[in-house]
């Protein structure tokens, strides 16, 4: 038999991150009494008119541009209709042509080193059905229309993937993405998330595609790998067997991990789409794209590049990328203090390190970026010492106090004052002149012992520095002459 | 005018779960399907009339609403938008329909709140069959 090689695409439903509704103004919340977050659009009343979601639509709009997709500046919604109880308006509102965003990409690193880009099809807003469960013992089915009307979108790629563990890197790349964007909260547990997998096999090499099969309804995405790899295990089996693969949809069983067909090519639903008459065609303005374009985040290629040009160094912008709502918080203390890699450095060592132990986004910490900036220049300027800042630190933190402030009126500066050092010096030299006697004749290690000293005089004030520097020089002022008498 | 054949009315019944020979008398099934079949290619050749307007070079015209209808705020309804809704007085296009606290929406557990501010309950009491807050319908699968 031929080497045969899977052709994979994915249907990725995303809830959009709305307040209310995609036609009404019921909460989308999730978890909520049952019918209670509904109302007569909503039901499907009769005579009640839908009235499109602002926020949905822009966040559809910006899905497309940080996707590289075109967005049409008018699209349409029509009726896709099939009767469920779940669906009470016998037809759901959803996009057939023009969909909101046409095309678009997105590029995944393999783990070869290589690149795959992976071409999106279209983007399409609709809204969501209600849920149903399903009493055996009464003969009934039960239905709750809170989530009937939430706004999803659907993205479609092209079938550019060719293996589970792609699919899988394509959906936590893309997850990533929307979620960075706020397009979606993307709690897949809540179905926030969710993913239809479609997948043929074909002989290696060859342009035909096989008939395929789609696996509906996956929300995880150890799930989505579990399914693909089985589904393919199957066709090669049917193929194997000199069978052929027919065209139906799955349901995958992950506790059996395993797929069962849910409908054939025959059974299959015939939607007898139509312009939806109760909504005029959705206008996107041009303003409304530029400002939307602006409030993208950079590309991971862009804000690294944007870091490395700051100052740091390749690796440094890397690691703070990997940390949401680090880059930001970094973008804001070197708008008040430009010392990029001391900026870094203090984020690096003191500022996340707190941030992930009370498991807190940056942006959310009292310690908000000025005063970062604060503390990297009383360090700069060795107002403060390193050790001191690190001491200090955590009380900084957790109360999200100003250091130049604290520094100020809590007298907690480092002394770098020579005429204010000198006394201190002088005293400990002094008191520990034997030990003074052993520096002069060479024993330099015990310079820090002397230092350890003043340290100790000033409260640990002292700048470790300067106060060697005194010490050397004062040590050899006044014993000089006595170490020559001694040796 | 597109051929209305039995296989077609037959298939278009099954998508609206509509059983065409329910509560027809034995032997009388046939000629009655027959029937229908010919006043359903009727009502189908009938609007084959639109058919006959010359739209060559003419856009597809999805809506006959002159006026743009700008796009709500995303903001839930409130009892307060619920009463100004009511009053008629409702926010300029484009302006938030909620004043106030969004958060004050209907509490489902609270016994206080009448049957006027629950919309939910209106259409749950609406509902030809419900146990407890579900809708209910004969078992699907």
């Amino acid at each position: 038999m031929e080497t045969m090689e899977p052709v994979i695409g994915l249907e990725i439903h995303a809830q959009l991150n709305t307040r209310t509704k995609l036609f009404c103004a019921c909460p989308t919340e999730f978890g909520a009494v049952p019918n209670t977050n509904v109302c007569e659009v909503c039901t499907g009343q009769p005579g009640a008119l839908p009235r499109m979601n602002g926020k949905a639509l822009e966040l559809a709009a910006k899905a497309g541009l940080a996707l590289g997709s075109a967005v049409n500046r008018e699209s349409l919604f029509s009726r896709k209709n099939y009767f469920y109880p779940d669906l009470p308006n016998g037809f759901q509102t959803s996009q057939l042509d023009p969909p909101i965003c046409q095309g678009g990409s997105l590029t995944l690193e393999l783990g070869d080193g290589t690149e795959k880009t992976v071409r999106l099809n279209r983007i399409h807003m609709e809204d969501d059905a209600g849920k149903c469960l399903h009493d055996e013992k009464r003969g009934l089915s039960l239905v709750d229309l809170n989530r009937a009307g939430t706004p999803l979108i659907e993205i479609v790629t092209e079938p550019d993937l060719s293996s589970a563990s792609e699919a899988v890197n394509f959906l936590k790349k893309l997850h990533a993405l929307l979620v960075r964007l706020g397009v979606t909260k993307g709690r897949m547990e809540e179905g926030e998330f969710r993913c239809d997998v479609n997948i043929s096999l074909k002989p290696k090499g060859s342009p035909v595609l096989g008939t395929r099969a789609e696996i509906k309804n996956l929300n995880s995405f150890k799930f989505v790998g579990q399914a693909i790899e089985y589904e393919i295990e199957r066709q090669t089996g049917v193929y194997g067997r000199g069978g052929s693969v027919s065209q139906e949809t799955l349901h995958f069983d992950s506790e059996k991990g395993e797929t069962r067909s849910l409908r054939s090519k025959e059974e299959a639903h015939d939607y007898r789409y139509f312009p939806q008459p109760d909504l005029p065609p959705v206008e996107i303005s041009g303003e409304l794209l530029a400002r939307l374009r602006e409030t993208l985040p950079p590309t991971p290629e862009e804000a690294k590049k944007r870091l490395v040009a700051l100052g740091l160094k390749p690796r440094q912008a890397e690691l703070l990328l990997e940390r949401p709502g680090a880059p930001e918080y970094f973008h804001e203390a070197h708008k008040i203090d430009d010392d990029a890699p001391r900026i870094y450095s203090l984020m690096e060592e003191l500022f996340l390190p707190a941030c992930q132990k009370e498991g807190l986004d940056p942006s959310d910490s009292l310690f908000a970026p000025p005063k970062l900036a604060a503390l990297a220049k009383l360090l700069r300027d060795g107002t403060v010492g390193r050790r001191k800042a690190q001491e200090l630190f955590p009380d900084f933190f957790a109360k999200g106090s100003d250091p130049s402030e604290a520094v100020r009126s809590g007298n907690l500066s480092q002394i770098t004052d020579p005429s204010e050092l000198l006394p201190m010096v002088e005293k400990v030299a002094g008191a520990f002149e034997k030990e003074a006697k052993k520096f002069l004749s060479g024993e330099e290690k015990i310079l820090s012992f002397l230092v350890g000293q003043v340290m100790k005089e000033s409260r640990g004030r002292a700048c470790p520095k300067t106060s060697a520097e005194l010490m050397k020089n004062h040590v050899k002022e006044r014993f000089a002459g006595a170490a020559k008498e001694t040796v | 005018m597109p051929a209305i054949d039995e296989k077609t009315a037959l298939a278009i019944a099954k998508l609206a779960r509509l059983d065409l020979r329910e509560g027809l008398a034995p032997g009388t099934e046939e000629a009655e399907l027959k029937k229908l079949v010919e006043e359903f290619g009727k009502i189908v050749g009938y609007m084959d009339i639109l058919g006959e307007v010359d739209t060559e070079g003419v856009e597809p015209l999805y809506s006959p609403m002159v006026e743009p209808r700008p796009p709500r705020e995303d903001a839930p309804f409130t009892a307060a938008a619920k009463d100004a809704d009511a009053r008629g007085a409702k926010g300029a296009p484009g302006k938030p329909e909620s004043s106030g606290d969004p958060d004050a929406s209907f509490d489902p557990d609270d016994p206080d709140s009448s049957a006027k501010e629950d919309r939910a309950r209106w259409i749950l009491d609406d509902a030809p069959m419900t146990f407890g807050r579900y809708f209910t319908v004969p078992k699907v699968v």
